[in-house]
């Protein structure tokens, strides 16, 4: 019996001494972890936009896992559908915004203030109106043009970027004009007029390309996000408020269509039954998947995409 | 000030004009009133079909033996009895009684107009101290250079191994609880207002006002985006010289909360944000007339957060919603309607806030 | 003395390292250096002003978090004070100057009437105390004016008492936006405070003229006044070298007015300027006298070189920008190569006739004349005219300007690194290669070292004896007062 004391001692000191050991290695590897993401975290935006991706990739492998094939093909077909239409917006309202800020400049570098004046009272117009009211009535008329057969499905998404981008636009005019007052106003401007660069030269390669491309950068991550917020919002509303009884149009599914769907709409309401029954929490991960998805890839990607914004300007003094 | 009362008065007058021609062209024209003449009501009681050729033909055949060359007048009758048909056809569809039904008298929408208007100046006014609040918050924080969470947690994680006490371990629970409850609370303040109101739909009223303008404080980004905004306007500022010249002078200059060279928890909270004694007050003074510039923006957002609530929870009796609905019954009178005094209400917010900025300027001697 | 060994670097960028920056306490130290050397960056290093986390810094070989925290910087923060380079940014403009005056321990003063009456040198209820309650803002008040204010500030700590401790005043060119009158107010106040209670000054300069005022008008603090200039050995590493007055006073003395044209000799007429013009609500007259006289036309010929003078802000920055083509007056006649200009001429004119052809204008500050963010091959794209295709000519070009060899791979050099003097040259070269009729001269030696005034001085004369005729406009009068020829003196006087 003795014996069979000392060995089990023997055997429990053994155990302790690996167990030990192992939380040593264990500390010491968390120390490395420790120095290397404080030397990341200098500058997180990259390692926020790989958490973005892996994020979504993770919830991709969960729903292949959990969710059936025809509604994870759907949610597939929305994001794609929304991430296309937003990057769209992206292109047009920085085209359309440099045109702006480049007319407005040289309208009012050549007297013209009538022309200028004329740019001016647009922007405040579009301004004034609140982005979702356009955007709606964008959506109305490319609802109607869709009922007469002017437009297809895939030509739809295009016009959904013309109406986002002619609502977002404005904020990019101001930040493309902030950039140019603020060399206007010390000599960089007049010293290189005088030299005989051309004004042409002096604005888009030396002030935005040069100078101000990593502002226009963070400035084009935001449009983004706006463009997928007001997106996703307004195609909710219109799946939710313009009933298929009375015009039966064919927009193509996004995120925001996608979460009015009926079954995403019962699935969003289960994470209020399991806040007051926690029991039900693990269903939310297994039953209710298509609607978490895509309030998932809605809310993480609005947030991922402020937290990159949100590095760049502090790292880079923006 | 003339000149900036001007620029309003002229673009709301002129977007004015277009929406009320719009509106007019829009407006569903009464019938006068007035009965069809005798000839086309005899004609009406035959019940003919009149989208039968044949017997357009007799009836033209008809009037051409009875009235010879006159017989034009006769056809004019038809064409007339075939409106008329059109316009009985049409009052008595579903379609046409649901949009006639659904439009809502003008007191009504009035109603409608001022609780959003009521609404909207609480959501403003809250926003208005949640952003320097929290921006100022953040910006404290960043002013402390602490380890990022991820780094904390780490460290927690291995001082805990290290030395296995219930200090240490507690410690990194909190972590890790202070972690998670960050990402709810980032979650809660990005989603959008019909993510956050579905989900606790079932166990709260989610159309009450109070609930929607809670709603419209901390969903759809307003909040967290443009006490952002304020915070990278505190950093801009605090990098200006006239920071340095502040604490040559030995103002306070620690950022942290608390403390007797800190900044007090009252001072951060209190409605009249007041540093006084701190270089944080000339930063402060300096960001917050930036953000008043930016402020149209916001109160722009603030009405779009607002609509977008309205609408997509289909909250009944409020204003958007009630745009929503005369938009899908095709009343574009009364949607026009509604959509100038949106526009009113923005262009008024704008006048404000340029009216303040001249009259800042003005005391500094810019105007 | 006080040493200290400094590194200074930005994301993994050297910006200055120094082994051994020396002040000498209860001693004046006279700092020179290009601009952009690292003398900012060390002073407020050593003054505790710089963000830790900003920067990464070392002092004397520890981190400078743990130097910012110590009871010697809580000391030299507390006791001493440090004046800053550029006014205007340095204020708060949402306070009235008075706020600022009397804010954190500088309120324990009560001195200041007597502080701001001698550095104003005029009536205290006419002229100063209705700057009092004005807010900052970019024209008003002057800069001049905001910089005296600053140095009030400095004042006003220095007569709050001690306790026995080391105090540190760091004066960052305090004399930059003052004339020669102001700056000499300026120095005779500081240095009277000094001899009652010696305390420790670092004065960082780059105006040498100051040597000849030390000379001429403190010659019994000429023991305690130690001249050092900061001079680049590799890269960013930095050393700290004497500065022998008579290098400056020698050379100065050396200097001599460059050569009239002969008389009867035909001369082509690049500027004439109406003497008198309006812009801004104010009227200005030229003449060839300090106070008013007789007011002249400006006539600028080929090979000539004509110094216009005038008080810090009083307006010679925007007269040489109205011939420019880039500041409206309301009233005002002259005619440019030919071309005639009024009040009405529209800038077309300019951008058509004059801009890269007739006329070029070196700006004040190099670094914001020209793109940081491009390389030096950049500076020269897109200048109409000129032939630099290929790099070797850009770097033959570039050749003429500088001593040492360069190398190539100088060309792909972001101008944001390179050192003020430099910067200055390529500026310069800029407008020279254009080749115009008349150069405006803004402030040309503005941020130089010794070295880069003489090189600069060099290619000015070269330049005019090519044929360009040259306006210039500068507060180094002692050194423009030996070259140019005092026939070529031109005064610019307002009517208030």
């Amino acid at each position: 019996m003795s014996a069979f004391f000392v060995r089990f001692q023997q055997l429990a000191d053994s155990l302790l001494l690996r167990l030990n050991h192992l939380r040593k290695r264990t500390a010491n590897g968390l120390l490395k972890a420790e120095r290397s993401m404080q030397r990341l975290t200098r500058f997180p935006a990259p390692i926020y936009f790989g958490l973005w991706v892996g994020g979504l990739f993770l919830l991709w492998l969960w729903d292949v896992l959990f969710l059936n094939a025809p509604e994870r093909h759907l949610l597939e077909i929305a994001f794609a559908h929304s991430l296309l239409i937003a990057m769209l917006v992206v292109i047009l309202s920085f085209l359309l915004a440099w045109a702006a800020a480049y007319l407005i400049e040289i309208f009012s570098d050549r007297k013209k203030t009538a022309a200028a004046g004329v740019i001016h009272f647009c922007l405040n117009l579009i301004r004034s109106l609140p982005q979702i009211v356009g955007v709606l009535l964008g959506y109305v008329w490319i609802t109607y043009r869709i009922q007469t057969g002017h437009i297809s499905g895939t030509g739809s998404m295009l016009w959904m970027s013309v109406f986002l981008a002619l609502f977002i636009f404005p904020e990019v005019v101001a930040l493309l004009r902030e950039r140019i007052a603020y060399f206007r106003q010390s000599d960089f401007f007049n010293a290189m007029r005088v030299s005989g660069i051309s004004e042409w030269r002096i604005i888009n390669y030396d002030i935005l390309w040069k100078n101000s491309r990593l502002h226009i950068l963070n400035k084009m991550i935001a449009v983004f996000s706006s463009a997928i917020f007001l997106q996703c919002s307004v195609d909710f509303i219109v799946s939710v408020g313009l009933s298929t009884r009375i015009s039966a149009v064919n927009l193509p599914v996004t995120l925001g269509s996608l979460l009015a769907n009926i079954d995403s709409k019962q699935d969003i309401l289960a994470i209020g039954y399991s806040l007051s029954h926690p029991a039900y929490l693990p269903n939310l991960f297994f039953r209710h998947l298509q609607g978490i998805s895509v309030a998932l890839v809605i809310v993480f990607t609005l947030f991922s995409l402020y937290k990159i914004t949100n590095a760049l300007a502090e790292r880079f003094h923006l | 000030m003339k000149k900036i009362t001007l620029e309003h008065l002229s673009s709301t007058l002129f977007v004015s004009l277009v929406l009320f021609g719009l509106f007019f062209v829009t407006h569903p024209k009464k019938s006068a009133g007035h009965l069809p003449p005798p000839a086309v009501q005899t004609l009406n009681a035959l019940e003919l079909d009149t989208d039968d050729p044949f017997q357009y033909q007799l009836f033209r055949d008809m009037a051409a033996s009875f009235a010879g060359r006159d017989s034009s007048r006769f056809l004019a009758y038809w064409q007339q009895m075939r409106q008329l048909r059109k316009a009985q056809a049409q009052l008595t569809s579903g379609a046409y009684r649901r949009k006639i039904a659904s439009r809502i008298p003008p007191g009504t929408l009035l109603g409608m107009y001022f609780n959003f208007i009521w609404v909207y100046l609480l959501v403003i006014a809250f926003t208005y101290y949640g952003v320097q609040t929290l921006g100022t918050y953040l910006f404290l924080k960043y002013k402390q250079h602490q380890p990022a969470d991820v780094v904390k947690i780490i460290a927690t994680a291995r001082r805990a191994l290290l030395k296995s006490t219930p200090d240490n371990w507690k410690s990194f629970w909190r972590s890790c609880a202070v972690v998670l409850l960050k990402i709810l609370g980032y979650f809660i303040l990005f989603a959008p207002a019909y993510v956050i109101a579905y989900s606790i739909k079932s166990d709260f009223n989610t159309e009450s006002t109070l609930f929607m303008i809670l709603l419209g404080i901390i969903s759809n980004g307003v909040l967290i985006t443009y006490a952002n905004k304020f915070y990278h306007l505190l950093l801009s500022e605090s990098r200006k010289g006239y920071v340095h010249t502040a604490i040559v002078k030995n103002l306070k200059h620690e950022f942290r909360i608390g403390g007797r060279q800190g900044i007090s928890w009252r001072a951060l909270f209190a409605l009249r944000k007041n540093f006084s004694g701190h270089v944080l007050q000339h930063i402060f003074m300096n960001a917050r007339f930036q953000y008043l510039a930016t402020f149209k923006e916001q109160a722009a957002f603030i009405i779009t957060g607002l609509i977008i609530i309205e609408m997509a929870l289909n909250i009944h009796g409020h204003l958007s919603y009630e745009l929503l609905q005369q938009l899908l019954y095709r009343n574009y009178d009364l949607a026009i309607l509604i959509i100038w005094g949106i526009f009113l209400l923005v262009k008024a917010t704008e006048w404000a806030t340029d009216a303040l900025l001249f009259r800042i300027k003005k005391r500094l001697g810019y105007q | 003395m006080m040493r200290y060994q400094l590194h200074i670097a930005s994301a993994n960028h050297t910006l200055v390292s120094i082994d051994d920056f020396q002040i000498a306490p209860q001693e004046i130290t006279v700092l020179f250096g290009e601009s952009g050397i690292g003398k900012t960056l060390i002073s407020q290093a050593i003054f505790g002003l710089l963000d830790p986390f900003e920067l990464e810094i070392s002092i004397n070989g520890k981190p400078y978090n743990n130097y910012v925290r110590s009871k010697e910087v809580q000391k030299l923060q507390t006791y001493g004070f440090f004046v800053f380079q550029e006014p205007s940014t340095h204020l708060n403009p949402l306070m009235t100057l008075q706020e600022q005056l009397n804010e954190g321990k500088l309120a324990k003063t009560n001195r200041q009437k007597e502080i701001l009456q001698a550095l104003w040198r005029q009536p205290y209820e006419t002229h100063v105390r209705p700057l009092l309650q004005i807010y900052p803002k970019p024209f008003r008040p002057s800069g001049g004016e905001k910089q005296r204010f600053l140095l009030a500030m400095a004042f006003k700590k220095l007569m709050l008492p001690a306790n026995g401790a080391q105090r540190l005043f760091i004066f960052d060119e305090p004399t930059g936006s003052l004339d020669n009158v102001y700056r000499d107010i300026f120095l005779n106040e500081l240095f009277n405070l000094y001899t009652r209670n010696p305390f420790t000054i670092l004065l960082i300069t780059h105006d040498y003229s100051m040597i000849s005022t030390f000379e001429k008008q403190h010659t019994a603090l000429l023991s305690r006044i130690h001249l050092k200039e900061l001079r680049r050995i590799n890269g960013a590493q930095v050393r700290l070298f004497d500065f022998k007055a008579e290098d400056y006073t020698g050379w100065l003395e050396a200097q001599y007015p460059a050569p009239l044209a002969k008389k009867g000799q035909p001369r082509k007429t690049v500027l004439k300027m109406e003497p008198t013009f309006r812009v801004f609500g104010k009227t200005f007259h030229l003449t060839r006298e300090p106070d008013r006289g007789k007011t002249v036309p400006l006539i600028i010929h080929k090979k000539e070189l004509i110094y216009l003078k005038a008080p810090s802000g009083m307006g010679k920055t925007t007269l040489a920008k109205i011939i420019a083509g880039l500041q409206q007056a309301e009233a005002v006649h002259f005619e440019l190569s030919g071309i005639r200009f009024d009040q009405d001429a529209e800038q077309k004119v300019w951008r058509k006739y004059v801009w890269g052809k007739k006329l070029a204008m070196v700006f004040q500050h190099a670094d914001e004349s020209l793109n940081l963010q491009a390389n030096v091959r950049d500076v020269f794209k897109g200048l109409p005219g000129v032939n630099l295709q290929d790099d070797v000519s850009i770097l033959n070009a570039l050749q003429e300007m500088f001593d040492q060899q360069l190398e190539p791979k100088f060309l792909t050099q972001k101008v944001a690194h390179l050192s003020g003097g430099q910067k200055q040259r390529l500026n310069l070269l800029r407008a020279l290669l254009l080749h115009p009729d008349l150069i405006i001269l803004d402030e040309p030696l503005n941020g130089l070292d010794f070295i880069s005034i003489r090189k600069v001085l060099d290619i000015i004369r070269r330049k005019m004896a090519s044929g360009s005729g040259i306006l210039l406009v500068s507060h180094n009068e002692e050194i423009f007062d030996r070259i140019v020829p005092k026939q070529c003196w031109y005064y610019l006087n307002s009517e208030e």
